[in-house]
């Protein structure tokens, strides 16, 4: 029996032809599917290089149901190995679009996962200044703000 | 398309994802962090700071366990303060003192006060010396005090513990005389349960959940040895010897005692200030043991230092259990005494 495949447009228009079973694993695809079935869907908000990335994450994670009952293509602990190395691998600004990605088609594990990776990119930073520098945030604190902060500090909460 | 990506300085990406996944992200990032969070900017500021995080870190199953510890001032009042251990993941570890959480004053030096951890709960029960009895617990979210139903009796040196849900409560039924009764607070209802139970002075007890009736009773083999300051690990409760150096441990289901192994040298180097006969206490923590012991450095100064070690246990086979110490710290220095430490997860 052939796989039903469907078809992923990225914002510059590139196809990519996806198994359904695979691209079912956002729940926001599976319900466009149901929806227009046999249509292109357009993702006008991801680019090529980050679809490629989620439908990476999603052909390891995809399980087959193949009548024998479900079965992972992986072990759940090669698969949180796979994890580990799919998001360590990615930059910090394609990290934080590929968990875009993950929180706007609603894939639950890879948005854990991604999740996971900029908490912990946070954990391994020394200080607020680090911090604000990885992730290119604005300090919006007045130096008399940081220090009542630094003295509300001295004590946890 | 390209040219969202050549913008020169795009704004965080962070900052502009909806609230829910900021918070799924925060909550993950260990509670001592959070000082360094909230000076990022002040969105941050107010995630880490608002009781939401913490009811989404229990979850995302995020939460963590810290060491709550009371030490009591010996230097004119005798008062307990609660104090929480901070653990950077950079290694720095310290006791900060929390002033949100009032100091109970005791008659002694050496009078107990009831402390009882509960999830992200201490509940504390005891006489201070306002002669009047404390019941109250402490939110180790928001480091606030919650009063509790007053005590249904008076009792002193209060000790107490959580089996299934009830707190036990032990003490004296007086300052002077030696009959000890125990009251069970029901930490479900938020009640005191109404019966009032007195206890002999012969020795120590088993819980035994497997009988309705006598549900505690002695353990001959638990009692050979005096223990004291004991914890309880996956089952097997833990003493120090102060004489002998040794860490002893009390398989229940084999009533037999051992010695933990490979402990030789911290337990040598927790007992070596002989100045003051002060036994290690143990207190269970994250399946771990923590170990808390003194030094005295300077007698004339009444200078402590409040040590801890963290011990990783393992059972091997044939049931020999190995201590491990993870890491072994001068948490603090001054004139007080180690009263207790509590296992919150938060």
């Amino acid at each position: 029996m052939s796989k039903k495949m469907i078809v992923l447009k990225s914002s510059e228009g590139v196809s990519f032809v996806v198994e359904e079973a695979v691209a079912r694993q956002s729940k926001i695809i599976s319900f466009l599917v149901e929806e227009f079935p046999d249509r292109e869907l357009p993702l006008t908000n991801m680019t090529s290089e980050i679809l490629r990335k989620t439908i990476e994450y999603c052909k390891k994670h995809v399980v087959e149901d193949d009548g024998g009952g479900d079965s992972s293509s992986s072990s759940s602990g090669d698969l949180k190995e796979w994890d580990v190395k799919f998001v360590a691998e990615i930059d910090q600004p394609r990290l934080m679009d590929l968990l875009m990605a993950a929180n706007y088609l609603d894939i639950p594990s890879l948005l854990d996962v991604t999740c996971q990776k900029v908490a912990d990119t946070i954990a391994a930073c020394n200080d607020e200044k680090e911090i604000r520098a990885t992730f290119n945030i604005e300090n919006d604190f007045t130096e008399e703000e940081v220090e009542a902060i630094r003295m509300e500090n001295q004590y946890p909460i | 398309m390209a040219a969202r990506k050549q913008l020169p300085e795009p704004p965080s990406l962070i900052t502009s994802l909806p609230q829910d996944v900021i918070v799924d992200i925060l909550a993950r990032v260990s509670r001592f962090d959070y000082p360094a969070l909230s000076l990022v900017c002040k969105h941050f500021r107010s995630i880490v700071t608002s009781p939401e995080i913490f009811t989404r870190r229990s979850l995302l199953g995020c939460t963590e366990h810290c060491l709550y510890v009371v030490l009591s001032n010996m230097d004119e009042t005798y008062s307990n303060h609660c104090y929480i251990l901070c653990q950077k993941s950079h290694g720095e570890r310290r006791l900060v003192h929390i002033p949100s959480v009032p100091a109970i004053h005791t008659y002694f030096s050496y009078t107990t006060i009831g402390y009882v951890a509960v999830g992200s709960r201490i509940y504390v029960f005891g006489r201070s010396t306002t002669d009047r009895m404390m019941s109250l617990s402490i939110d180790c979210v928001s480091h606030t005090v919650q009063p509790l139903p007053s005590m249904p009796v008076t009792m002193s040196n209060t000790v107490a513990d959580i089996i299934e849900g009830r707190i036990y409560l032990i003490g004296y039924h007086n300052l002077y005389d030696w009959e000890r009764k125990m009251v069970v607070f029901n930490t479900e209802t938020q009640m005191w349960e109404p019966e009032m139970i007195w206890l002999d002075n012969s020795g120590r007890y088993i819980y035994n959940n497997s009988c309705v009736e006598n549900k505690w009773e002695m353990d001959e083999m638990l009692n050979l040895k005096g223990w004291q300051n004991a914890c309880v690990v996956d089952d097997v409760l833990y003493y120090v010897d102060y004489y002998k150096k040794e860490l002893r441990a009390y398989d229940r289901k084999h009533s037999c005692w051992q010695v933990v192994k490979g402990l030789e040298a911290l337990l040598l180097d927790t007992t070596r200030y002989r100045v003051e006969v002060w036994s290690p206490k143990t207190v269970s923590y994250d399946g771990k043991l923590a170990l808390f012991f003194h030094s005295l450095r300077r007698r004339e100064e009444k200078l402590r230092e409040i040590w801890c070690a963290e011990i990783l246990l393992e059972t091997r086979q044939g049931g020999e259990i190995w201590g491990k110490v993870e890491w072994c710290e001068s948490l603090a220095t001054g004139n007080f005494r180690f009263m207790k430490a509590l296992d919150v997860v938060v």
